[in-house]
Parts: structure tokens; sequence; C-alpha cells
């Protein structure tokens, strides 16, 4: 039984894996008087027939999003693995949002990033962090875009707002992170415990001020 | 690692004093991205350490609060994480009874009722631990802690971070009567420390230029008023209701001074109790002890639960 989390977003979920068969999962949106993750952890583990022995590897959506989220998502998904030692595997948080496009993933996917900026991933490039302002000259004419919050590029980058998938023609959270936790487990290298580190896509901004004051 | 006794079988600090230094505090920041990676690591010494495999524990103490969001979510899941793992129950404690309950691992008598005093860099808590097992704070502080203040202190005279050890060791050479500091007064219990640190700004500015000699009294006269000033309340909460123990904790609590001072002025009204210096600092081993305390209280945690940065005593 193999376990995936993305906590990293507004939409969440949680899929637990047997080989490519989805045994259970959830999805749900990010709340500020939510129930612990760990609560749903265990019910969905449960809910799929099994219990914490069973768990024979984690992955887990790193980033980037929120900082509250990654590191409940990142510290249950380092806990379980290392105290079980099974493999523990981190994923991408754009390309499994890529993924909830019906048929063929999108080619790219944007997040808010708050401030009026967007942390923005297209096929073959690293995630970045980029002014909302600055999408216009980003984005491929061609992009096939999925946002999160759905319908954002028609704020960010009204004249192309028609790349955007419609909300209507995405899939649910759990599905896609399905697909990106399966892929991952057959094709990537575990993590050591020790190496669990969200995405940052900026640096933290202390560090930052002390680089420029040198 | 703790057990029954309560006895100390492994304690692992790993300091991020050298990651913050160069911006002269704490940056949340910084800390909660370096908890991700080296908490794993510091349970791993510690299992070591203890000689311990994960079959032979039996519970997981975590701290639930208070202190900076980032790094208790990933202690608060990653503790309760390992829990479900190996199907333990978990105790999610808080952060500043620990340092009282630390007084346990000097002293396995030590029960209430007692009188504590937690000094730190985020706290300066007169309090009361009730037979009942509630603890009460009785008096806390109306602007900096302790600590901050010998941070402030330690900047003013150009030490680095952290600086209560900073002024500690300066202070040994220098005269703690030559600049006579105000006494920092707050209503009732209560401490105020902001006085007494913008009075060693004037003296510093006064003298524009420091001699070495000069940088010592002050920082000797500047760590005697704030030992006084926590004394003087502890003698006055005993004075208004005795306690047959004072304990004193938290990471000032390892000041050289304080130390010396509260034997001679405490050790006469009450059986006083100091940790060792590295059980009043910021350590796993109280918060063993806490989860002991707790679970005999009230038992574990039925149910998972979130960090609280805000948490009390309780
Ligand atoms: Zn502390």
């Amino acid at each position: 039984m193999r376990l995936a989390i993305d906590t990293s977003g507004v939409d969440q979920a949680m899929v637990v894996l047997d080989g490519r068969r989805v045994l259970a999962a959830e999805d749900w949106v990010r709340r500020r008087d939510d129930q612990p993750v760990l609560a749903r952890l265990e019910a969905l583990v449960r809910r799929a027939g099994g219990g914490p022995d069973d768990l024979e590897a984690v992955a887990a959506a790193r980033g980037p999003g929120s900082f509250t989220g990654l590191r409940v998502g990142l510290s249950l998904a380092a806990g379980l693995a290392y105290a079980r030692h099974i493999p523990l595997h981190l994923v991408d948080s754009l390309p499994i949002l890529a993924r909830r496009a019906n048929g063929d993933p999108a080619t790219v996917a944007l997040r808010d990033a708050g401030r009026a900026e967007v942390f923005a991933w297209r096929e073959g490039e690293p995630v970045r962090r980029m002014p909302a302002a600055e999408l216009a000259g980003w984005l491929p004419n061609s992009a096939r875009v999925i946002a999160e919050p759905a319908g954002m590029l028609a704020t960010w980058s009204p004249a192309q707002a028609h790349l955007e998938i419609p909300e209507a023609e995405r899939r649910r959270l759990s599905a896609a992170l399905a697909d990106s936790a399966n892929w991952t487990f057959d094709s990537q290298k575990p993590l050591r415990y020790d190496e669990v580190q969200a995405l940052y896509v900026q640096p933290a901004a202390a560090e930052e001020r002390a680089r420029k004051a040198t | 690692m703790v057990t029954d006794g309560p006895r100390l079988l492994s304690n692992v600090i790993r300091s991020q004093d050298a990651l913050h230094a160069p911006y002269g505090g704490v940056v949340p920041e910084l800390a909660a991205r370096a908890h991700l990676q080296t908490l794993v690591p510091v349970i791993e010494r510690a299992l070591e350490d203890a000689g311990t495999r994960w079959e032979q524990i039996d519970a997981v103490g975590v701290t639930r609060g208070p202190g900076l969001i980032g790094c208790l979510l990933v202690g608060v899941n990653l503790a309760q994480a390992i829990a479900y793992a190996r199907s333990l129950p978990v105790i999610g404690v808080s952060h500043l009874a620990a340092h009282v309950y630390a007084g346990l691992l000097e002293d396995e008598q030590l029960r209430p009722p007692v009188l504590g005093l937690v000094v730190s860099g985020g706290h300066s808590d007169l309090i009361r631990w009730q037979p009942d097992g509630e603890i009460a704070v009785i008096g806390r502080t109306r602007d900096d802690a302790a600590g901050e203040a010998f941070d402030k202190g330690a900047r003013i005279l150009g030490l680095p971070f952290p600086g209560g050890p900073a002024i500690d060791k300066l202070a040994a050479s220098g005269d703690p009567r030559a600049v006579a500091f105000p006494r920092p007064r707050a209503p009732g219990l209560d401490f105020s420390f902001s006085g007494v640190k913008t009075a060693l700004l004037y003296e510093v500015r006064k003298r524009k230029t420091l001699s070495e000699q000069e940088r010592a009294d002050l920082a000797a006269s500047y760590q005697e008023a704030i030992v006084d000033a926590l004394l003087q309340r502890v003698e006055a909460a005993q004075a208004i209701d005795r306690a047959p123990t004072i304990v004193l904790g938290g990471g000032v609590a390892r000041n050289r001074r304080l130390r010396e001072a509260a034997q001679a002025r405490l050790g006469h009204l009450a059986r006083l109790i100091i940790p060792a210096p590295e059980l009043c600092t910021d350590n796993a081993a109280m918060i063993g002890v806490a989860a002991l305390i707790e679970w005999d209280r009230r038992g574990p945690d039925p149910a998972p639960f979130d960090a609280d940065p805000s948490l009390g005593f309780s």
C-alpha cells in the first residue's frame, strides 16, 4: 500500500494506492479551522482497508505552495517513511497541478504566489516565481494553461485568458496526484530522510537581504 | 529519551545559534527551514545514544507550543506521524511547563506546590505549579523577555548573538556596582526590562568610546540589574505564599550570576532547584519528562492535534 499527499495548495488531496489501483482518495479545500491532516490520513488508510504497518512507500508534494501546508505534508511524509523505514519521494506541485487537466496534462501550470506574483511552470523547465504582469511575455501562444485558483489567468493576463483550461475540464486533485505518485514511485530514486526540503522558489528573505548587504 | 524515574537515556541538542548568529537574532523563516532536515537525524541520534530500537519505545512526547509556528508544525506533525507509524501513543506538551518539569531531572522527588521562574529569550514568567497539577502564571514581562534584554544589551555593547552567554562571560571581569542601573519596576509581580536597556544605551552613548574594562563593568552592572529584578520578584512571590520548592528554568537560568545569586538569596527560603545548564536551555529531555508527567495526569492525546504557537503552560 503506497500513500501520496499534496497539501501544498488551496486544493489538497491524499491517495492510498495498491500498485496503480486507487484504494482510497480524499480531496478537500484548505481552511483555517480544518481538522489536523493526520486525522484525515489515519481515516483514509483505514478506509483503504489497512493500517500503518501496510505502508510500503510515501510521496508528498514539495511545493511551491503554502508555508503551512508544505510543512505539514512534508513532516508527515518524512515521519511516516522514517519510522517505517520505507521509501520517501517528493514530487513538484505544479506538474501535479498540470495533470489535473482532463486528457493530456496542461503544458503550463500557474499557482498564485500572493503579492501579484505567480509560481509558474512549463514543461521541461524548473518552476519560477514571477510578477503576474510578466506572464504575458512568458506564456507560449500554444500553451494549455491550468491555474490555481481556477480562472485566475483572466486576472493575471486578460488577453490570454482563453489559454486557461476551464474548471469544468479538470479532474480532482487526488486523481492527478495518483498519476504523479505512480510515475514517481516507479521511476524515481527515493530520498534520504534528512533530504526533505520544501521547494523554495525564492531564498529566505533574510538570506536575500544579507546577500545584498555584502 | 527518558524512562521512568525519570531517568535520562539520551538528550540530543542541535543548536541553530550558528545559523542565526549572522542576523543577530533568531530568523523564524530560517529556523523552520532547517527543522525539516535536522529533525530526523536528531531523533536517529537520540535512539542511538540511548541504545534503543523503535520496538522499545512506549510513547512519543512532543512540544505542542508555544513557539515559532513554522518550527512547531514540523515537530508536531513529524512526531505524530512517527507515533502513528509505530502505533504508539503521543502526548503534546507545553514547552514552558517543560522548563519547570525539567527540575525533576535534578530531583526526582520534585512535586507541586512549586514556585517557578521561567526565563528565556521569549519568556519571563513567574508561576505556581499547584498541587492539582495546573500551572498558574502569577507574573510576566510587560515588554522584553529577560533573554531579549540580554540580547539587546549585548548588541548595544557590541557583543555577538546570543547575548546572554556573551554578557555572562564579559561580566566576569567587570564590577557589578560600577554603574547603578535603575531596577526594573512593573506592578505586582510583573517584570519590565525596557527601562534598564534604555539606561544602558545612554551610558554607552555618554562615554563615546569604551575601554575593555568599561565594557566589562557595564556588562556586569547590566547583568546585575536584570538578575536582581528577577530574584526580587521571586522573593516577593515567596513572601506572599511560601512554596516548599523553587525551580528556575529556561535558557537564561544558565546565567552564572543568576545561579549564584539565586543560591544566596533564595536558598534559605525553600529547596532551590536549578537544573544543569544543558537542561535549562531548550532541550528534548525536559519534553520527555513533561510527557511522563502529563501522561500520569491526563493520559495520551486521544486524537491528532495541531501545533499551538500561543499555548501557555498547559
Ligand atoms: Zn525554552
